[in-house]
This record gives C-alpha cells, structure tokens and sequence, in this order.
C-alpha cells in the first residue's frame, strides 16, 4: 500500500510539473526585436509627437508618471503613487528615487516640472499644447514630488498622462540639441536611442540600468518599410519578429495558416470609423435625411466583404472598452425605413433631393466602403458622388465645413467618454477641433460640459450615456464600425502584450524571444 | 567651349529663380495647411494660430517669399515643418542611397539596352530581333510596382536568393536596380536600333564597306559611334530623372531614397522641404542637360559650340 501510495504521488507530481514545464519556459535575454512601421516617425520629441508610429517608438525610450495596463487602468511608473484632492483640482505625485536617464542623471519633480512647461511654451511650437490647457501650475515642492494644479477639476486628467507630451525629457540634453532633440532623443525608458537612417530603420538597445530591471532583449530595430505587403514577406520569411496589423487582403491567408493563426492577436481599439453629415448644410441639416441614410447602409455586408470581419458593426459612438460605453443594439439595415423617412422628409424615392458629395482620403480601403456606401444610398433614392482627395486637401475642406457626407475614423488619444462625444459633437469644437459634423444641440453641449468637470463616477457615465443617445437620434454621424486592433508575432515571441489603446503601445522591454 | 560652358552657367541663374518662385507660389495656392496636418486629425485652432505665427506663415506672401529667397542665397534652406529637420543635411543624407541605385540601374539599362539594340538592327527582322523587340515592348509598358513585386516574390521570397527589401550591401541593390532599368533599358534597346538602323542606311557607311572595312569595324566605330548622339541625349535625361528620385522603387523595396522624400514633403505641405528637392532636382537636370550638350562635340566633331 505505502509502495502504491509512493507511485501515486510521484504520478501526481509528475502531472503537476510537466504540463508547467511545456506552458511556460523562464524569459531568456539577449537578442534583437525586429519590426517595422509603414512611414519614417516624423519625431521622437514628446512635445511634438502626434501619430502613433512616433509613439511607438518613442515609448521604448521615455517615460511617464503613469501608463496603461492591458485594461486601460491606470498603473504608475516614474509616479509611485498619488493623491488627489478632495476638490479634484491638486494631484500630487510622489516619484520612485533611482530613476534614471540615459545619460546617467537622476529624474526629478524638477524635470516634469520642465518637461511639461516646456510643451505649454509657445516657443517650443508643441502641437499638444492645448494637452495641457486644464492645468494652472505646476510645482516640484521637493526632489521626489511633483504637484499638479488644474484649473477646475477634470474627470479625464489621469487617462490622459499616458500621452505622450506629458513624458520626462532631460533638461540638459534637450538643450544641447536644440531643435534636433527629436533627431537624437534621450530618456530614461527601457530602451536606449542608437541610431536613425531616417526612411530605412531606427536603432534601439536596451537600458541596462532601467528602474524596472533590463529589458529581456538586448535591442530593438524598427525598419521603415512603406508597402504592408511587403512588411508581411518579411515577417514570413522571418526577417521580423512581429508587426502591428494584418492588412485585410492577408487576413484570410494568415488566419487560416497553422504557423500563424496561434500567433495572431487580437483586441477592440477604441476607435470608430464613421460617415459625418455637415448638419448645417441642406439637405443634411434635415434630421430624417440624416436618420434615412443612417438605415440605408448594410454595415454588415462591408464589414463581411470588405473588412474581411476584421471589425465590429458600430452600434453607437462610443466603442466597447471605454468608461462611459452602454451596450446598445445594431443599427439596424433598414432600406423600406429609410425611403419612408425620406418620404417624411419630403423626399419621396429621393426626389427632389440633390447629388450629396461624400468626400474622403485617398485610400483603397476607404474607397471601397465608399463605393458600397454609394451603392446602398442609390438603392433608397439617394445620389452620392465620391470626392477623393490627399490628406491635407480633405482635412480643410472638413474644417472649413465644405463638405456634406465624409468619411472619417476616431481613435481615442486617451481613453474617456469626453474624448469622444465632448470632442466631437459639442458645438464649441466646429471644424479643427472635431466637431467636423457641424453639429449643435443646447443639450449636448450642456451634459457634456458638466460631465467634463466632474470626477468618475456612475453618475458621470450616465450623463454620457444620455448624451451618446440624443446624439444618435440625431444622427450627425452614420456610425459604421468599431475598430479592432490586429498585431502577428513569430511563434518564438514571447510576453508580446499591449493596451486597448493600440499595439503602438507594446511594452518591448517585457518582450522575449524563446530560441 | 569655357566660354560657352561659362555663358550656358550664368543662362541657369534665371531659370532656378523662376523655379523657385513657380514651387514658391504652387505650394501657397495648393490647398493644405502644413501646420493643420502637424496637428493630426484634430487641431486646437489657438494651437495652430500659434504655431503659424511662430513659424512666419501669416506674414505677407511677398514677406515670405523674399525671405525664403535671403536664406537660399546664404545657403540657409530652413528646416523641415514635418520633422523640424534641417532641409539641405537631409537631402543630402538621401543622395547617396539614390545615387547608387541611379549608376546602377543605368550600368544595367545601358548594358542591355544598348547590347540587344545592335543585336536587333545588325539582325534585323531574325528571331532574335523580333523577341527582343517584344520583351523591350513590355519592358517600357510594364508598371514598376508590379515588376517590383514580381521580382521581389520571386528572388526574395520564394528562392530566398536576395533580400526582400531595405538598403544595405550589394545584394540589397540587386533587385531594386533592376526593377528600375527594365524601363530605361527597353527604352534604349529601341531607340538603339532605330537609330542604328537608320545610320546603317547612310551613304558613308556604304563607303566605308565599299573601301573594304571589316564589318566589325563598320559596326562598331562608324556606326555605333553616331548612334550614341541618341543614346546619350537618353541617358542623360534618365539618369537625371533618376538621381531626382525614383519614388515607387524606393517604396517597394524601403529604399531611403530621395524620391520618397519628395513625395512625402508634398503631401504634407513641407513648403522648405518641396523647395529644397525641386531646387535639388532642377540642379541636376540643368547639370546633366548641359552634360549631354557637351558630350555631342565630342561624340560629333561637326559640333562646335562658340
């Protein structure tokens, strides 16, 4: 008995360890993730950086107070931790001691203190300056604290310091560099700025004396390769070790492909891609019109057909994962509803209702959903004559509220209700700042300013949530999807995980390569 | 031949200023506002007014214009509004890249195409002719990207003999050079045989065969040498719309090259840095027109230029 009770455990035991052992092996350091982005980063400079390729790579060598964790909750980093008055107006931060930059220098409150200052500083140009518009001073009472002032109280204030214009960059060195600190950047994040041959690849290695521990690789290399076919050859061929998205004409290949499939990942980004109506503009300042047109597009063929189903049918304008989301039904696909609220609207089968423009960015993706778009509006009695036009044409054409239908996506710069539905629906922000739909209702604007300047709360989020519903029923948008995020990755990568905001925000330094 | 090359130089001056005042005035009635696209997709208009008046956008067009001319003439082209990189240092960190990538598709181009145009006209209407004819054919009609790619799937990809893509070594020069010589070398090849055909017509070729010649000779020096008139003026033309940039290779095989530069500086409305690769480019062409001018005396001896 006591020989079979032995055997038992030793069975048991056995059981126990080995399928440990085949999950997970120990990190091993040493080697060079490769990876690539579709376009030279304009900057590595905090104060300048708008587009997430700069960000991402950026991100690997500075720092903030606080950052994202794979939920979006606010987790510290050069902030131990903080406070909050009871007013919501004072955050103190108490900052870990032993941080240092790269060139070897402590970090203190004195350098957050000169970093933001710097990008409120008009000489600077920052364009996030207005990031930092809700603050009324800032202070490094001591070595290790830094105090913020804003100047009413702002829900949204932590979600936002993950930007990056709120990073620590050293005095010093941005000194010494002048206008080129964005060409040779210095910082104290987990990796070290080597080299860039600007259109060809940027050179990173590893922070040996990062306050978190060194990162598991001994470097990074980012290359600049313009054509995503040609970024998944490389990948395939093994010559990267992850990419940031799937374009949707490999979609079905890779998905179904045994080496990839495992190693596809996948989350909902909070972005939602959308048709905006000029609601000043005849016919569109006519709600129904706007509501027929709403019924009138089949989201889920252009999601099915298009899209590959690489991405969710909005139902709204917030998408899932942001505070301030409710779960609401599809809009529906709804043809006989939208003639008849054409109908309503004095347009019976569209007569009478003049050829819409509806402008986009050149771009074969979003010409095919326009393209569809036109096709579904047709069948109601809607003309529509697509307007393809570059970036900087098309951007001043939506700011200047010369468009009637355009296409345009939003993804979050931090994650709140505010950033949407205060953004780009209340009428102080017509034009440039977001509000492209030209859109104003008294109590929109009222209940998003409150919701503004109140903490998070239950009772916040239901002020959003009664907002997203007026503004749905008044349709200044046709929402179409909410975006999803796509990143592959070799089989042998390993600890390979990032936020809701996106895979641009990937923590290299917890990345490991298992061969 | 000084004095001429000397009064050819001084004739460039005019020109370049009114390359610079076209590009000048292109880019301010083009619509785009290069500060709005720094911005991203949403621009706080307080933010932008400022950085428009800190960068000297909202000055008077002729304010603008004459002091981007001062800086020019003192060698100053202004930094970058995209990067806030310095103009000049960053075409000039392209050119070597592209430089490479121009001499070597021209050494293939050149090669081929001048090789299978005498084969061609000294065969003429034989098998040889007639299918060389028809892949130069599809060579001038084939788009870049696709042969690029083709190439690219082929040696890279499929038979890993090559590199996909990225700038490096020799062998990351390979496909890229000639993706970019198939246009120009098919161009050649039937410019080459035209041409040859044509001089081999010619009463003093028909002597130099009646006076005995080999028909190596009357090939080779007789008749090659006057069909390189053509083939230069060509050659010239090409090799300067290279070295400005050829922007769909560059961007198929991540070539950081200037053609990508270019592009990108027009699509974000980077009035210095269009500037600066115009300006760079109308250089090279005016130099290489001069170039092809100076080479016909040599190449003809009738040619004479006072």
């Amino acid at each position: 008995m006591k020989k079979f009770l032995g055997l038992l455990v030793v069975i048991l035991l056995a059981l126990t360890i080995f399928p440990l052992y085949g999950m997970s092996a120990t990190p091993k350091y040493g080697g060079i993730i490769r990876t690539a982005v579709m376009s030279d980063p304009p900057t590595l400079d905090p104060a300048h950086i708008t587009d997430t390729t700069s960000d991402m790579v950026a991100r690997q060598i500075f720092d903030g107070l606080v950052d994202y964790d794979e939920n979006l909750k606010i987790v510290p980093v050069i902030a131990k931790n903080w406070t909050i008055s009871k007013d919501g107006k004072v955050y103190t931060f108490n900052l870990r001691q032993g941080v240092k930059f790269h060139n070897g220098r402590e970090v203190t409150a004195e350098d957050f203190k000169y970093s933001w200052e710097r990008v409120m500083n008009p000489a600077t140009k920052s364009e996030r300056a207005n990031f930092m518009e809700d603050i009324a001073k800032v202070e490094a009472p001591s070595k290790y604290v830094f105090k913020v002032t804003l100047k009413e109280p702002r829900g949204y204030f932590l979600q936002m310091l993950p930007y990056s214009c709120f990073w620590v960059v050293p005095k010093e060195e941005v000194e010494k560099s002048g206008a080129d600190f964005g060409n040779k950047p210095v910082g104290s994040g987990p990796f070290k700025f080597v080299s860039w041959t600007h259109d060809d690849k940027v050179v990173l290695e590893a922070n040996k004396d990062y306050f978190a521990g060194r990162p598991y690789a001994d470097g990074v290399e980012i290359r600049i390769i313009p054509d995503e076919t040609v970024i998944i050859m490389e990948l395939e061929k093994g010559n990267l070790e992850w990419y940031e998205n799937i374009p949707p004409s490999e979609f079905t290949r890779l998905s179904e492909d045994p080496k990839w499939k495992d190693n596809i990942i996948s989350k909902p980004e909070l972005g939602t891609y959308y048709i905006g109506m000029n609601c000043q503009k005849p016919p569109l300042n006519n709600k129904l019109v706007r509501q027929a047109i709403n019924y009138a597009i089949n989201r889920e063929q252009i999601i099915k057909t298009i899209m590959r189903g690489m991405v969710q049918p909005a139902t709204g304008i917030l998408p899932p994962g942001i505070p301030g989301y409710s779960k609401r039904a599809p809009i529906p696909y709804d043809p006989e509803k939208a003639k008849r609220l054409l109908k309503q609207a004095g347009y019976p089968d569209g007569k009478g209702l003049p050829t819409l423009e509806l402008a986009f960015n050149k771009n074969a993706t979003h010409q095919r959903i326009v393209e569809a778009i036109q096709a579904d509006l047709k069948k109601v009695g809607i003309n529509v004559e697509p307007m393809q036009m570059d970036w900087a044409q098309y951007l001043e054409k939506v700011d200047r509220g010369e468009t009637q239908l355009f296409r345009l996506g939003w993804i979050a710069d931090y994650p709140d209700a505010d950033n949407f539905l205060w953004v780009l629906f209340n009428s102080k922000n017509w034009g440039p700042p977001g509000n492209g739909a030209y859109y104003k209702n008294a109590k929109v604007d009222e209940l998003t300013d409150r919701a503004k300047t109140m903490v998070q709360s239950a009772a916040r989020n239901s002020l959003y949530k009664q907002a997203e519903s007026i503004i749905l029923e008044d349709a200044p948008w046709a929402p179409i999807y909410f975006y999803t995020s796509w990143a592959i990755k070799q089989p042998y990568v390993e600890g390979f995980t990032f936020s809701g905001m996106g895979p641009f925000t990937v923590a290299l330094e917890k990345v490991w390569l298992n061969k | 031949m000084i004095n001429y090359i000397i009064r050819r130089l001084f004739l460039t001056i005019p020109t370049i200023i009114g390359i610079i005042t076209i590009t000048f005035l292109l880019m301010y009635v083009v619509p785009g506002d290069p500060v709005r696209i720094l911005m991203g997709q949403r621009g706080d208009p307080a933010t932008i007014a400022m950085i428009r008046k800190e960068m000297g956008l909202d000055d008077p067009i002729m304010t603008q214009y004459f002091r981007f001319l001062w800086n020019i003439l003192r060698g100053n082209f202004g930094r970058s509004y995209a990067t806030n990189r310095l103009v000049l240092p960053e075409i000039l960190s392209r050119f070597p890249a592209t430089l490479k990538l121009a001499l070597a598709s021209m050494v293939i181009a050149t090669t081929i195409g001048i090789g299978a145009g005498i084969v061609s006209a000294t065969k003429q209407y034989s098998f040889f002719d007639y299918s060389s004819m028809v892949i130069a054919l599809m060579g001038v009609s084939a788009p870049v990207f696709w042969v690029g790619l083709l190439l690219m799937w082929i040696f890279g990809y499929s038979l890993g003999w090559l590199p996909i893509s990225g700038y490096g070594g020799i062998t990351y020069l390979i496909l890229p050079a000639i993706t970019l010589g198939v246009r120009p070398a098919a161009y050649i090849a039937r410019m080459t045989r035209s041409s040859f055909l044509e001089i081999l017509r010619q009463d003093y070729i028909r002597t130099a065969r009646a006076k005995g010649l080999s028909e190596r000779r009357v090939i080779y020096v007789h008749t090659l040498r006057n069909t390189l008139i053509t083939v230069v003026t060509i050659l010239g033309m090409e090799f300067a719309g290279l070295l400005s940039g050829a922007v769909l290779t560059e961007t198929i095989f991540a070539w950081p090259g200037i053609g990508r530069l270019s592009v990108d500086a027009i699509m974000k409305r980077d009035h210095p840095m269009v500037q600066g690769t115009v300006l760079f480019t109308a250089i090279i062409f005016i130099f290489a027109n001069l170039i092809v001018d100076i080479s016909y005396a040599f190449l003809d001896p009738r040619i004479r230029y006072e």
